[in-house]
C-alpha cells in the first residue's frame, strides 16, 4: 500500500483529443497536476526535468511507441523505479502480461471511462508498493 | 456547476470538435483510396495511423459507429496483401465511416 499523495502525472499520447481528455479528467476530479507530451521523446526529456510521481504511456505511438519509451526511462539511473502505466486498446490478457513484464505497473485499457479515470489510477496508485 | 458537470461540458466540445476534424479527414481518407487503386501503396501506413486515431477517439467520446469503421479501415491498411477484396472492402468501410460520421454531425448541428 503507497501511503504517499499523488500529485503530479506526465501523460504521453501523440493524439490530442485523448492528451485533453485525460488531462481535464484527472485534473477536475482528482486535482492531480498533468504535464502532457504529444511523443516517446518529448517524454525523454520532459520526465527527467519534471519528475512527476507518476507517467501514463500510450502503447500505439509513432516513431518511439510506450514500451520503447518505458525502456529508455528505464534506462536513465534515477527513473528506474518511476512508476508507469500503459494505457492501450491492446488489453488483451497476453499482451498485459506482455506490458506488466516489460516494467509497467499497470495497464488501462483504451477506451477509458472519462468520468472514472481518476478513480482508476488512483486505486493503481494506493496498491503500488510504499517508498 | 461540479466539477464533474464541467467535465462533462468540456467533453462535449472535445467530442464536437473530434466531429469536425473527422468530418475534414475523410475526404484525404478518399484521396488515399483513389491512390491504391492505382497501385500506390505508399499511403497504407498512413490511412492506418488516421483511422487509428478515429477509431479511439471516437470510443472514447461515444461515437460507437465511427470508431468501429475507423477500427475496420486500420484492420484492412495493416494487411500484408493488398488485392481487390481488400480495396473493395476499404472502399465500403469508408463509405460507412462517412455516413456514420455525417449522421453524428448532424445530431450535433455541424451539417
Amino acid at each position: 500500500m503507497n501511503p504517499a499523495r499523488l500529485r503530479t502525472i506526465v501523460y504521453v499520447d501523440d493524439e490530442p483529443d485523448i492528451r485533453e481528455v485525460v488531462q481535464l479528467s484527472l485534473e477536475l476530479t482528482e486535482g492531480l497536476k498533468v504535464h502532457t507530451c504529444e511523443s516517446g521523446e518529448l517524454a525523454l526529456q520532459v520526465v527527467p526535468q519534471l519528475r512527476p510521481d507518476l507517467v501514463l504511456l500510450d502503447v500505439m505511438m509513432p516513431v518511439m511507441d510506450g514500451p520503447a519509451t518505458l525502456q529508455r526511462l528505464r534506462g536513465m539511473g534515477a527513473l528506474a523505479d518511476l512508476p508507469v502505466i500503459f494505457m492501450t486498446a491492446k488489453a488483451m490478457p497476453q499482451e498485459i502480461a506482455r506490458f506488466l513484464e516489460l516494467g509497467a505497473a499497470a495497464v488501462i485499457a483504451k477506451p477509458f471511462d472519462p468520468m472514472q479515470l481518476g478513480n482508476q489510477v488512483l486505486a493503481i496508485w494506493k496498491a503500488l508498493p510504499g517508498e | 456547476m461540479s466539477d464533474a458537470e464541467k467535465l462533462r461540458l468540456q467533453l462535449q466540445e472535445i467530442g464536437t470538435r473530434f466531429l469536425q476534424r473527422t468530418l475534414r479527414e475523410i475526404e484525404p481518407l478518399e484521396e488515399f483510396r483513389r491512390r491504391l487503386r492505382t497501385g500506390d501503396r505508399t499511403c497504407l501506413a498512413e490511412i492506418q495511423r488516421l483511422a487509428h486515431r478515429i477509431h479511439g477517439s471516437g470510443a472514447m467520446f461515444g461515437f460507437d459507429a465511427i470508431s468501429m469503421h475507423a477500427r475496420e479501415i486500420e484492420l484492412l491498411a495493416g494487411s500484408e496483401v493488398v488485392g481487390v477484396d481488400l480495396l473493395l472492402r476499404l472502399e465500403s468501410c469508408l463509405l460507412a465511416l462517412k455516413n456514420a460520421t455525417h449522421a453524428a454531425a448532424s445530431t450535433r448541428g455541424l451539417q
